[in-house]
This record gives structure tokens, sequence and C-alpha cells, in this order.
């Protein structure tokens, strides 16, 4: 048992509120640069939809993440890696940067500057890139709200396991229905990024887990940003470097969220320490699609277990750590509810950003007219969704509908179990079979309802200690030498090489 | 279009489409190396045969250059001396000189680096020539046996390196062609041997056999000699090239200014389909995703 | 004079700036070693000038490299014709595909208007010498022949006495001028290499074929650490991987 410790992520999007408050966040501290301007290493997404990059779930074009071979063992599904050198010239399967936008502004100083004349001024949009005018084809959240839903939405890779009719139902004005989907790195247990990158400039922390990319590694060969499913890492066309999210550890490591997480309206967003036992990594890879979940949640490891802590220590994780590990709120929803997910575990790469399924849209029919909210049958709604489960399942459980009905009867039976307490109108039979229904008690259920709709910030987001100082002592012989100069930034500008 | 070449140390003129850039470069200094192993204490006339000898003539006539016979009553010696050093140099100031580029045109003599020792011991055996009329005869242009009719063939084995010269220099194809010479033909850094025999006359090219002294072969034979018996069959071979080729043009003195159409059609054929291959082996690389599915949309 | 300026002088300070410069970017600047790839701004035309272009070059660059290696096997190898030609005409072959990638790559370059945003003074320097030498080498394959053969004999003994420190340009002063061009070119494409985008040559990342697909780095040695309690910090550190703690500092 090799124990490790990676900080891990939960979203609960019935929570969010689609504000891109996180997004703005990121963008301001991290992206607000030339050749960054295009990147949002958090994005949220509406779904149905395209996504950003457009169709990035669509591994046949990008050929993004791991498969399985017939053996068993993962491969990139790139190829091996001798293409990797081949295709080092030319990548086949990168994006291109129509597929994310091409970053503009617009000539403000027109509005201010232009002459008197029989009409208003305009501001013209200027492309980021190239400086020179340009019509604007797409930006961000270009397909935001369902926003050209003939283009986009409708082309949503994960209709391909619904049939025609699903999708046509999907479309129909009064039973519209969509949510969104806040992406940032998954900072994965077996990263794809990570496994293509010729230099080697990509690696995973081993204390926390983030992976980062060492840009003084980095040449800029681009096979990051194709080999990652979620299109999480970026080429940043000025540097010739590539860049992703970084979790915000410079923040983490003086204690405080990602600036995502800090700022999120809806308090969606929940971060913690997850214990996993990195020897049986291999193992989680070698299941078929549909147990992928299972298996990744069987490597996450109880903090609490004696033999785990015994284990955890020997490699040297400190007990600050466990304890901070063991008031996780991802391992609340990933391990022990069972009501987070991963995001197309499909992919392989062992996410650690899970998502709690939204259980708000698939609420209620609009049946003749009348906005059917009246349950015959306890989960019905569930059952009767307007989202279907299998687009669901194929979001979040590589296909596997039990995972996600799962997760949704837990959320519908808390809300039941909270509704006999503040209105009254459920029996008590039916909170308690539902709650039987989903192997819950009542202190569970109270404990889901606290997490999910009470949680402060400190309940939201506990960090395990980063012991900065630790490896700041390590680092130098006097550590006081370090004192008010150990902050974080660039030695050199960082300027395009010649 | 009339252009100059430079070949073997003397530079003529020849038509090719091929080669207009080189009129920017055309006044060419090609230089006769100092052969560390020559000194003064060499005889004249051994001089004279391996540096003088392709060109000119004391007292049989005119061959690219001038018969040099009474040329040391005609000019002083350090005339002859500055020409010599530099002839394109002195021809622009000289009109003797340049009555003389005139005269071989379109033939330039190429700069001759010889030490005053050695240049001494060329004029003595003019002089002494000259004084007692007679010509100069080449002491080892002789072939060290006579030729048999398998020489030909060895010849050409020589010549096209399916047998190795024996002291390690490059085959001859390597630069130079002959006609009939592999499917695609000999080299053409150097001239078209084809008629050379013509060219030269037989002393003449069996002691540039021996011993060839123009620029670019010296440096390389230098070190690497011609064996007497690659001598003799690679002789054979270059008289025998004229006579299976009655039709090649007598003075092809300059490098062939074209290339061989079969392997420039073999080249670009080959690069096609390389071209094709590529596209092929890439034949799913991505366009882009968003582009195509805003044109495929229905709207 | 000039000769020995171009082919003595020109070659040493070539050489030096290539070697020192390389260097010292490397150390001071590891940041600005990139490929400065501009596939994702213009990807389909890329295809058709960066393809042919790095496999002619590749091709083109070892065939000159075997040909200083190894000159007397090259010359035994051309003594049958038929092998003369293969070699000859693959290496024709190269330097087509060469030419026609370069041609396309600053046709793009000079097109695309994305492209022309990225395009710095340097870049334009290298294409062009770039350029010019990819033209002398196939001008040189083709009117010139048989370069494998005469290479081997005239110019490789040049390059080895320039790296022998006892240069000797006898051999290549007879050579026609284009090829002569074409020496003083790749010196000066030498010369250039480090200061620019050249150098991501010098980072060919084969090591890729066999390290582990997974990299984690630690950066500091918490069992060695923890398994001293009470620490005593100033033990162990020497065990830190100093490149690690560096390279966890931010991202640029």
């Amino acid at each position: 048992m090799d124990v490790r410790l990676q900080v891990s992520m939960v979203f609960h999007l019935d929570k969010c509120i689609g504000c891109h408050t996180c997004s703005i966040a990121c963008k301001n501290v991290w992206t607000d640069r030339k050749g960054a301007e295009y990147m949002w290493w958090n994005n949220v997404e509406t779904k149905p939809g395209t996504g950003y990059p457009t169709k990035w779930e669509d591994q046949s074009k990008y050929k993004g993440g791991w498969e399985k071979k017939d053996n068993g063992e993962p491969e990139l599904k790139m190829g091996n890696r001798a293409s990797r050198l081949i295709n080092i010239f030319h990548n086949p399967t990168l994006p291109k940067m129509d597929d994310y936008y091409e970053p503009f502004t617009y000539k403000y100083e027109d509005l201010f500057d232009s002459p008197e004349g029989a009409d208003q001024p305009t501001a013209r949009p200027i492309s980021m890139v190239t400086g020179k005018f340009m019509d604007i084809e797409a930006g961000p959240n270009w397909d935001d709200d369902l926003g050209g839903s003939p283009v986009y939405a409708e082309n949503d890779p994960n209709f391909s396991g619904l049939s025609p009719e699903e999708q046509q139902e999907l479309f129909d004005v009064e039973r519209l229905v969509f949510f969104y989907l806040p992406r940032i790195c998954n900072h994965c247990l077996n990263p794809a990024c990570v496994a293509a990158c010729p230099s080697g400039a990509i690696y995973k922390r081993g204390e926390d887990g983030i992976v980062l990319i060492n840009q003084e590694v980095c040449r800029g060969w681009r096979m990051c940003v194709s080999a990652c499913p979620y299109k999480k890492t970026y080429y940043n066309w000025s540097t010739g470097k590539s860049e992703k999210c970084i979790l915000c550890f410079p923040r983490l490591e003086t204690g405080q969220a990602p600036a995502c997480f800090h700022s999120c309206v809806g308090r969606i967003r929940y971060l913690g320490g997850i214990l996993y036992d990195a020897d049986r990594l291999t193992d989680a890879l070698k299941v078929d699609d549909d147990k992928l979940v299972e298996a990744h949640r069987d490597i996450i490891l109880d903090p609490q277990d004696p033999i785990v802590r015994e284990k955890a220590k020997e490699n040297g994780i400190d007990e600050r750590t466990l304890e901070a590990c063991e008031r996780s709120p991802v391992y609340r929803y990933v391990k022990e509810w069972k009501m987070a997910l991963p995001l197309h575990s499909e992919f392989r790469t062992l996410p650690m950003l899970f998502y709690v399924p939204p259980l708000l849209p698939v609420m209620a029919k609009t049946e003749g007219g009348v906005y059917e909210t009246a349950n015959e049958e306890l989960f019905s709604p569930i059952e009767k969704a307007r989202l279907p489960i299998k687009y669901l399942a194929s979001l979040f459980s590589a296909g596997n509908t039990d995972q996600v009905s799962y997760a949704l009867k837990k959320q519908y039976a808390v809300r039941l179990f909270k509704r006999l307490e503040t209105v009254g109108d459920v029996s008590k039979e039916v909170v308690e079979h539902a709650l039987a229904e989903c192997g819950m008690d009542a202190a569970e259920a109270e404990a889901v309802y606290r997490l999910t709709s009470l949680p402060t910030m400190d309940e939201r987001v506990v960090i395990p200690p980063m012991h900065r100082e630790e490896a700041m002592a390590m680092l130098d012989d006097d550590m006081w030498e370090q004192k008010g100069s150990a902050g974080f930034g660039f030695r050199e500008a960082p300027v395009r090489g010649a | 279009m009339n252009i100059l070449e430079e070949q073997n140390g003397r530079i003529t003129a020849g038509v090719s489409w091929a080669r207009w850039s080189f009129t920017v470069l055309s006044i060419v200094v090609a230089t006769i190396l100092t052969n560390g192993q020559a000194n003064a204490q060499d005889d004249g006339a051994k001089l004279f045969e391996t540096r003088c000898y392709s060109c000119h003539n004391i007292g049989g006539g005119d061959k690219q250059g001038p018969d040099l016979k009474g040329v040391t009553e005609r000019q002083s010696p350090d005339w002859i001396a500055e020409f010599v050093k530099s002839p394109t140099a002195m021809s622009r100031k000289d009109p003797v000189a340049a009555e003389l580029f005139k005269k071989y045109a379109p033939t330039i003599m190429p700069d001759q680096s010889l030490s005053p020792a050695e240049l001494e011991s060329i004029i003595a055996l003019i002089k002494n020539l000259t004084a007692k009329n007679e010509t100069f005869v080449p002491s080892g242009a002789r072939l060290s046996r006579a030729i048999v009719p398998a020489d030909v063939v060895a010849g050409k084995e020589l010549f096209t390196g399916q047998i190795h010269l024996a002291n390690g220099a490059p085959s001859c194809n390597s630069c130079h062609t002959v006609n009939g010479v592999g499917a695609l033909g000999g080299g053409t850094l150097g001239p078209d041997l084809t008629a050379v025999n013509i060219k030269y006359r037989d002393p003449e090219l069996i002691s540039i056999l021996q011993s060839p002294n123009f620029p670019t072969m010296n440096t390389i034979f230098a070190n690497h000699k011609l064996t007497d018996e690659e001598v003799v069959q690679l002789f054979a071979y270059l008289q025998n090239a004229k006579q299976v080729n009655p039709e090649a043009n007598v003075v092809p003195t300059q490098a062939a200014a074209t290339t061989d159409p079969g392997f420039l059609i073999l080249g670009f054929g080959v690069t096609t389909l390389v071209l094709v291959g590529l596209n092929v082996f890439w034949r799913k690389r991505s366009h882009g995703v968003r582009k195509e599915m805003v044109r495929r949309s229905k709207i | 004079m000039m000769d020995n300026i171009l082919f003595i002088v020109l070659p040493y300070i070539a050489v030096t700036l290539f070697v020192v410069v390389s260097i010292y970017r490397y150390i001071t600047d590891k940041f600005s070693y990139s490929s400065l790839s501009s596939q994702l701004l213009e990807s389909d035309e890329l295809f058709y000038g960066v393809v042919p272009w790095h496999i002619g070059i590749i091709g083109a660059l070892t065939g000159h490299l075997i040909g200083f290696l190894f000159p007397k096997e090259v010359l035994w190898f051309n003594g049958v014709p038929v092998r003369l030609y293969i070699l000859e005409t693959t290496g024709l072959v190269f330097g087509l595909l060469a030419l026609i990638g370069i041609v396309a790559l600053m046709w793009r370059r000079i097109r695309v208007p994305r492209i022309r945003s990225v395009t710095s003074t340097v870049d334009t320097i290298v294409l062009v010498l770039l350029f010019a030498q990819v033209v002398l080498g196939v001008y040189t394959a083709l009117f010139y022949r048989w370069g494998s053969s005469w290479y081997a004999a005239s110019a490789v003994p040049y390059l080895r006495s320039l790296f022998m420190f006892q240069p000797d340009i006898e051999m290549i002063k007879p050579l026609p001028h284009i090829i002569k061009t074409h020496i003083i070119n790749a010196f000066l494409i030498i010369a250039i290499f480090p200061f620019s985008r050249l150098v991501h040559m010098v980072s060919l990342p084969v090591e890729y074929l066999w390290r582990p697909h997974q990299v984690v780095i630690w950066n500091w040695n918490r069992k060695k650490i923890r398994g001293q309690y009470p620490r005593s910090v100033s033990e162990g550190s020497k065990e830190s991987n100093e490149t690690a703690i560096r390279s966890a500092s931010i991202p640029r």
C-alpha cells in the first residue's frame, strides 16, 4: 500500500448558477496575458452544448485520454510513444485556435475620437493575435445558456447514446433543459498530459498531486494539449509554452482557497485532501468502462482506518494532514456518500475533480402545458427526467446509469427528508422508504443536507497543510534567509524566445 | 546566354539556363595550389610537365594556351612573373596580356602559385629549349605497357568505381562523365571526358592521368596517385570512349551545365510520391472542429 | 585572405558562438528554449510546410553527417553505380522535400496574418538563410554531381581539418562558387543558431521513448524529514532535489 495525498475537488452542480465568477477570478489572476487571452483555465459550460474548445469530449476527433488495449494495459489514445515523436512536427489532433476562439478586444477609442458625422461611431472588434480588425465568429461561452443550440447544443457528443426521439425532445421549446458544467484541470491520478509530454516538463507534485508544467523544460511540442481529454492544457502562442490550471498552489500553500473556489457565488465548490493507494492505480485502469467509477472509488482510502494511517505516516504524511483528510468534504461526497462522480471516467485518467450531478433540471416535466411535479411514484421524477439519465450517465459515469441515478436519488431523498421537517407535506413512511432505498439513515441525510446547503467556507475548503516551511527549510541551510523573500513570480520576464 | 564557366582551372563559355547565377561569380580566381613537396630543387622540366604542359607546349604549337617557345625573348622575366602570378589582373592593365586573353578566349589561365625559384627553373627550361630550337617532350608521359583490349573494360570499372582505385582516390565518375556510363551518367562537377582524347594528345592525357594538375584534382590526387596499371586502363577506356561515341562534342571542356533528365525526373517523381505518401499517412489529421461543425449545421 | 576569413575565421567564430551562446542561453534563460510552434494559429498550411521540411532537412543533415564521419565507407558504397544512384536520388529527394517545405513555410509566414504577428526579425533571417542553403544544396545535388562522392574526397578533409584545429582550405579553394557559398552559408546558420528558434533542435526529446509515462516530483523528502521526529531540519537538506524545488515555483 503506497498511500499518497491528493488535493481533490467536488463541484455540486445542483448549486451552480452559471455566473462565471470563477472564470473571471481565474482569468484576472492567471491568464490575462499575451498569448493566454484565449485560455480559460476555469470555464463554465452549458450542457447540452459543445463546450470549450468545441466538442472537446469527442475523442474521435481529439484523441485525448487513454484507451484500454486488448491486453488490459492502458495506452494513450494518440498512439504509442514513437507516434508522439513522429507527430512532433505537426500534431494531427491539435485543436485549432478557431476551436477555442480568436481572442479579441474592441477599438474603443473610436467611440471618443471619431469626427462628428451622421452615424454613431462603433467600436470595431480587433483581434488580439494580429491586432487587425476581425469578424467575431466565436467567443468565450459562445453557446452559453443554449445560445445557438441548432449549431452547438445539438452537436453535444453526449447525445450519441440517446435515440433521435430523445434528442429531439430535448429541444422542444417547452421542455428545454440545461445545466452548467464548470470545469478546471482535474489533476488526474493518471494524467494523459504528463504521459504524453515528450520533454517530461509536466509532472505531478508528489506532496499534493497537483499537476504542473515546468515552463523551463516545456519546449512547446503541444502533445499535452491533444492528450488531455478535457482540453485543460493550453498552448500559449506567444511564449511557445503550454500552460494549465495550477490549482492556485501559491494560494493553497499559504492556506487560501484557489481563486475560483474563493469567488464561487453559488458555493458549489468543495476542496479537501484524499488519500489513495498508488499501488492499485493500474488495477483500477484495467476494468471495463461501466465499472470505472467504482474502481476509481475503490482506490480512495479511509483516513480513519488505522492501517491506512500507519502506512500514510510511513510515507511521510503528517498527522495534521491526516486530520485534514478526515474533515475532507470531498471524501464525504465521493467515497462515503457516493454522490459525487468523476467527469467522463471513460477517458481513464482518473480525474480527481468530482461532480454531484444536477437534480434540478430533471425534477419535473411539462405535460400538456402543465408543469408536472406530482409524484405518483417515489423517484419517478428522476426516471422520467427531462434530462435523460442516460445523458448524465454519459457525462459522469461512462454510461453506467446506476451510478448517476443513485446520486440523484440520494439528493432527492434528502430533499424529501428535509421537506418532511420543514413543510411536512410528505408522509414519514415515504421519507423512510426513500432513505432506505439509498441506504441512508436520518443522520447521514442530515449531514448531506448540512454540507450541501449550509457549509461554511472552512467546511467547504479544507486545505491539508502544505508544509511549505519544511520544503523551504530543505531548500536552504538557513531558512531565515528566505524570510520575506519567498514570494512567487518571475525572475525574468516571460518573453517569447527568439 | 553566354556565360563563363569555371572548370579545371580554366574558364570557358557555355550555354546554360541553369547556371545564370554563375555570371555574378564568374571572375574566377582559381589558384593552383602550392604543392608542398615542390621546391626550388625541382627540375624545370618536371615542373613544366606537371604544371604547364596540359595547356602549353614549348615548340609543339599552341594548345589551350600559346606555345611558350621564345616567350623569354619577347617578354622580360618580371613581366612573366607578374603574368603567371595573376593572369587576369595582368590582362586588365597590360595590352599584350589582354590581347592573349582575347586570342585564347574563352579560356582563362588560372593564377599560379610558383615560388621564384620554381619560376626561375621553368624560365631556364624555356630559354634552353628555345635556344636549342627543341621541342619539349614530357619524360613521364609514357604508358608502362602496351594496351590490351581487356584494359577498356577494366578502365570502365575503375572509372565507375566498381574497382577501387588502389591509393584511395574517389572514382572518376564522382565528378566526370563519359557518354554511356551508368544509367544516370557520371558526375558533373568536372567536365565530360567523352572526347578528352581529342582535346589532349596522348602524352598529355597520360601526363594528366599520372599527375592531374588541375586545382580541384591536384589536392585530391596529391596523396592518392593512380598506379601505372590504373593509368594504362583508364587511358584505354578514355581513348575508347570517343570511338564508341563518334558524335560527341569534340571540345566538351566545360562541366555539363545541365543535369541528367533521368536524375531530375527520378528526384521529382520520388518527391511527389513522398508528399502523396505523407498526405495519406496523416489523412486523418484534424482540419479544425468548430468551423466544420458550424458549416454543416442546419442553419 | 578572403578565403581565410570565410573558410577559417568564420567557421571558428560560428562554432564558438554556437557552443558558448547556446550553453549560456540554456543556463540563464531556459524559458526561451521552445519550438515556438505556430500550429495553434494555423494548422492546415503548416502541414505542407513543416512535415516535408523536417523530413527533408533531417535526412539531408544526416547524409552530410554520415559523409563526414565515414567518407571512406561512402566512397566504397558508391563503388557500384546503382548504389550511387540510389544514394544520390535519396539525397536529392530529401533536398527537394526540404525545399518544398521551406517555400511553403515562407509563403505561409508572409500570407497568414496570425503567423505574421508572431514572426520576429530573427525568424525572417533564419528563414532566408535556410532557404538559400536548401536552394544551393539542391542546385549542387543536381548540377555538381555526384556530391556524395566528391564531398567525401574534397569537402570532408576540409571540415575534418577544422575539427583538428589544423585548418586546410586547399581542398575547397578550387570548388565552384555555388558550393563555396553553400559552405559559408552553413556556417552563418550555425552562427545564428543560438540566437534563434533553431535551438529547439538540441532539445529533441528522445529520452521520451524510455522514460516512465508518469512523472512525479517530490519537492522535498518527506519520508526523511518525518522519519526523524523530533526533526532536525538542517540534516537531510542535502538530499533535497534542488531542481525539483525550483521547478515547483510558479509556472510562468
